[in-house]
């Protein structure tokens, strides 16, 4: 396997073996179950025809609260990933094998990724089907609202990696432009932000 | 200066190269200097003793080396190859100075994946995991998450990663750090068997005694410059003396003719005297009013000859 998938396959292990992702599972759940209720509260409590329209106008609140908590996490779980494997000495015997830097970055940002995606795509998914169950309602572009959602993960994620990388090479790492490079900047995964918007 | 590295980089003939050889290999992190031009010959297969005081240079002449740090100026070969070569990397190993292991993997997870970044072909693992964790000592916690593992046991771990795949070129930075006494005689026979199956080992140390026992030859730096090297033989041919002394308070400097003095309280060791001086330095402490109660010639150790090494190379 290419050095860059054994990195990102070990970065999904480790988020899986560290009981991050069944934290996160159990949460979800606990949210969508929630929110589930609280949408066919709506349903009993409004006239009839407001429901759908309380509904969407409250599936844009929910979601833009599932992407800002994804956002949050993906930055908090990225900004101190890789200049803190440096610095207890986890990269030291990994980056003497023949592996690039840029190979170890965009490995772990891969497997990063791939987990906010799937992360994402369960949550969003899963709340759609609450949500239809609850009132009725389905919105209008399904698919564009999880990858809003996913988008805004990745955006942050891939911003607190290059900053993370950054830090360590004005440490006593040489080559920041190598690191910085790696990844690229993030301005293409915003713009797609805004072709989204109209998701909820 | 050595006296042993050929004026030219060795360049081709992969097969006669050295296992490391440096020219002027300097680092600086802003305005300090960390190594200050390091020139040095490796010959294949033998054990190199890479000694020097904390902050000496040691650990950033490893790193220097395996392409982790990026050398100011300099130049420097491993294995015939250019430093930074990233396929010359499948034929070395390194166990880091500050090593730590992926928590969540078990011991042979962590082997399976050195072995699949190395990379060696997959049909050789079992057997290159086996063997190492076999050598090691820890086959009967093969299983066992790397995060349960004491300070000791992720250090042998550590050693295993290194030595897969039978590299011709090992880095041990520190490998005893974390060992009991076990341990360090369990590492000191690994080596021993690397060096046998043709494995050059650079063994960075300050455990002087360790060195002793199993370097052929030895690199000793100060201030990020190389002050002596050579075998151990060369390096261990003159002899010190003992002594047993009391009464001498604040008179030592008085003595400072016969060379540098380790001192030690009641035991002085002059750590570069032969025994012909001896009814000299006897008569002399006699004279300043001190009492002798035991003087013992000897050939010099590893430890006289590194602190007289260190006393000579100290600004005057």
């Amino acid at each position: 396997m290419a050095p860059v998938l054994v990195v990102a396959r070990l970065t999904v292990q480790e988020a899986s073996r560290r009981r991050l992702l069944l934290a996160l599972v159990i949460l979800t759940l606990i949210v969508v179950g929630f929110s589930a209720w609280g949408f066919h509260k709506i349903t009993e409590l409004a006239q009839a025809g407001e429901a759908q329209l309380i509904s969407s106008q409250l599936l844009i609140v929910v979601t833009f609260m599932f992407s800002g908590v994804l956002a949050l996490s993906a930055a908090v779980v990225a900004g101190p990933l890789i200049s803190s494997e440096v610095e207890s000495g986890l990269l030291l015997a990994v980056l003497a094998r023949p592996v690039r830097r840029s190979e170890i970055v965009i490995g772990k940002w891969l497997g990063l990724a791939v987990l906010v995606a799937i992360y994402a795509g369960a949550a969003g998914l899963l709340e759609m089907l609450a949500v239809d169950w609850a009132t009725g309602y389905v919105p209008p572009h399904p698919i564009q609202l999880i990858v809003y959602v996913a988008v805004e993960g990745l955006a942050l994620l891939s911003l607190g990696l290059v900053l993370s990388t950054r830090r360590w090479s004005r440490g006593s790492w040489a080559g920041s432009a190598e690191w910085s490079v790696a990844l690229g900047p993030p301005s293409r995964t915003t713009r797609s932000r805004t072709s989204a918007s109209s998701a909820g | 200066m050595p006296a042993d590295s050929p004026a030219a980089p060795p360049g081709g003939g992969a097969a006669a190269s050295p296992a490391i050889h440096t020219v002027e290999l300097t680092k600086r992190f802003g305005s300090t200097v960390a190594l200050a031009g390091l020139t040095m010959t490796v010959p294949r297969g033998e054990i190199f003793g890479f000694l020097g005081p904390n902050g000496a240079g040691k650990t950033t002449a490893v790193k220097l080396l395996l392409g982790l740090l990026r050398p100011t100026s300099g130049e420097g070969w491993l294995l015939g190859q250019r430093v930074g070569d990233l396929a010359t990397r499948r034929r070395i190993g390194y166990l880091p100075e500050l090593f730590r292991y992926q928590a969540w993997l078990s011991a042979r997870e962590v082997l399976a994946l050195h072995c699949e970044l190395a990379p060696l072909p997959r049909s050789r693992w079992k057997e290159a995991i086996d063997g190492a964790l076999n050598i090691v000592g820890l086959a009967d916690r093969a299983a066992s998450r790397v995060g349960t593992f004491s300070k000791g046991m992720q250090q042998r771990l550590g050693l295993g990663a290194a030595l897969l795949g039978e590299p011709e070129l090992v880095f041990l930075d520190e490998p005893t750090s974390a060992l009991d006494p076990i341990g360090r005689h369990d590492v000191r026979r690994i080596i021993r068997e690397m060096a046998e199956r043709g494995t050059a080992v650079f063994l960075n140390s300050h455990l002087l005694s360790e060195v002793e026992q199993v370097c052929d030859r030895v690199a000793v730096v100060d201030h990020g410059r190389v002050i002596a090297s050579g075998t151990m033989q060369d390096l261990l041919s003159g002899s010190a003396v003992r002594v047993r002394v009391s009464g001498l308070d604040g008179q030592l400097a008085k003595l400072e003719a016969f060379g540098p003095v380790d001192d030690e309280g009641e035991h002085l060791t002059f750590t570069k005297l032969g025994p012909e001086r001896v009814p000299d330095l006897v008569s002399e402490i006699v004279k300043l009013g001190g009492r002798v109660y035991e003087v013992v010639p000897r050939h010099q150790n590893l430890e006289d000859r590194f602190l007289q090494l260190l006393h000579e190379d100290e600004p005057k």
